[in-house]
């Protein structure tokens, strides 16, 4: 009897009892990145924001190749939902390869800067940034109107905005652009497994919490740690919303460079499209602090606006020029970071921290966790 | 006559920080190298995380010109990336908006305030 016991003591394993495996500095730190999902809120910036008119005239031409000069391209062409509203490829494909990633349109309301160099500071102006771009949709404002003015949109545009006659070309482009705004508004994803967390911790409720993954608790405590990625990927969106230089080479020839946010902030200060121009319904202009005291700094050359981390399992490839093809590269690549690449001025941020197979593993399951649940 | 004369050229032998002068006790005391600087106080709300916030600032002197308040992270050299608008509300006393600490970390917020003979540098450790 005493050998059978023996024996059964030492085969049957133990059950790891699940547990919070986080630091109370850790957990008081996690509290930061909730709650999830934010409360919704207009953009006074556009005055049909909220509209559910807007937003469905603007779900229709989402989908519409009518945005586009030869009718081929629609917005859904490159941000397409079945693929993490992107496209799966490195490099977007508009009439011409593109020069970088086509980013998600998941949670844009979290944004303050649009496009991977923040060329916009809103989002109806940064939907019709494709639209007019040769590369891309090739559009312009005349042509825009016409097609408009000559499709199944007409009335519930003029529902919206009024006489399409009596508005000039450009006024039709704006309009376009907000509701289109006023669609992608609605695209925040759920909760997460690690919003169930952050909930059940800010309750106290350790039980619940004990229930995420402790492989993905492992993964968060790197990601607070010697990942260093909590300095950027902060906040219930996980991410700063500024830029960044992560040693992803800005090269796109031997000759050609991509100067990202530099180029983006002369892109900016140019548009008349800004939170601070004419275009913007807030006669308070009150976000258009940002584009107004923006620093033009050297050091943002080449460096490029920090993505939200929700949902990124659903989004590759990664990077701004799309080079990582999946999440462990994307997380070898920081453990192996190439110092002599980093080339932000004297920046001292990010510097390798050689992560285990297992702790690899680890980092991968707490960024898959950031996947938001199925819906009913 | 003679003496309002006398009286009126002791205020001219007094110094120039003649104003009464002391920060509220929600104000820190700003830090500074030099040890003839004046006083100086700074208030603000918990800076939220990459989003604009406010403070005010009082420096003890009623010989100021301009005054530049910035921050940067010292273990990672960077600053912030959006210039703060200082606004002159009273004597000594500034109004300070458009501060974003857009990183978690260790920030030290730098006051330069002019004078005429030499500038006042202050400082203060803010954790975010």
């Amino acid at each position: 009897m005493k050998i059978w016991l023996a024996l059964l003591f030492v085969l049957v394993p133990f059950s790891s009892s699940a547990q919070v495996l986080l630091t109370d500095d850790e957990i008081a730190q996690v509290l930061s990145y909730g709650p999830w999902p934010p409360t919704p809120s207009d953009d006074p910036s556009n005055r049909v924001s909220g509209n559910p008119a807007a937003i469905a005239l603007g779900e229709k031409l989402f989908f519409d190749p009518i945005l586009s000069a030869d009718g081929t391209m629609a917005c859904a062409s490159c941000h397409n939902p079945s693929n993490g509203f992107g496209d799966g490829l490195p490099r977007g494909e508009g009439r011409v390869q593109l020069d970088r990633n086509t980013p998600t349109l998941w949670n844009l309301v979290a944004h303050r800067w649009f496009g991977w160099a923040g060329d916009t500071d809103n989002l109806w102006a940064q939907s019709i940034t494709p639209i007019l771009n040769p590369a891309e949709m090739a559009h312009d404002a005349d042509g825009l109107k016409g097609a408009l003015s000559a499709s199944e949109h007409v009335q519930a545009y003029q529902s919206l905005f009024g006489d399409i006659d009596a508005h000039s070309p450009e006024d039709a482009l704006i309009n376009v652009g907000k509701a289109l705004a006023a669609f992608q508004e609605t695209l925040v994803t759920g909760k997460t497994p690690f919003d169930l967390f952050v909930d059940a911790l800010a309750k106290g409720d350790v039980e619940t919490a004990s229930a995420f993954s402790q492989s993905a608790q492992r993964g968060l405590k790197v990601f607070f740690g010697e990942g260093r990625c909590a300095f950027c990927h902060v906040g219930p969106a996980l991410t700063s919303g500024e830029f960044n230089d992560v040693a992803v080479p800005y090269f796109l020839s031997p000759t050609e460079v991509d100067s990202g946010r530099f180029g983006g902030l002369k892109a900016l200060l140019q548009s008349p499209y800004t939170l601070d121009g004419d275009y913007s319904d807030d006669p308070e202009r009150s976000e258009a602090w940002a584009v107004r005291s923006v620093r033009q700094l050297h050091s943002d050359f080449g460096t490029f606006r920090v993505p939200s981390l929700r949902n990124v399992a659903l989004t590759a490839p990664y990077m701004h020029d799309g080079s990582l093809p999946d999440l462990r590269s994307v997380v070898i690549h920081y453990s192996t970071i190439d110092m002599e690449r980093l080339h932000a001025d004297g920046e001292s941020i990010l510097s390798p921290f050689a992560l285990t197979t297992g702790e690899v593993d680890d980092l991968v399951a707490f960024l898959e966790s950031l996947t938001e649940l199925k819906r009913d | 006559m003679v003496i309002r004369s006398l009286i009126a050229s002791l205020f001219l032998l007094l110094p120039n920080q003649i104003f009464a002068c002391e920060g509220t006790d929600e104000m820190d005391a700003l830090f500074s190298d030099d040890a003839e600087a004046s006083p100086a106080f700074i208030s603000f709300d918990p800076p939220p995380m990459s989003a604009p916030f406010r403070l005010e600032l009082i420096i003890c002197d009623a010989s100021l010109g301009d005054v530049n308040v910035d921050a940067l992270m010292p273990l990672h050299q960077h600053g912030m990336n959006y210039e703060p608008v200082v606004s002159r509300v009273g004597e000594g006393r500034f109004n300070v908006s458009g501060m974003v600490f857009h990183m978690p970390g260790l920030w030290k917020i730098e006051v330069i305030a002019r004078r005429q003979d030499a500038d006042l540098r202050y400082w203060l450790d803010v954790e975010l």
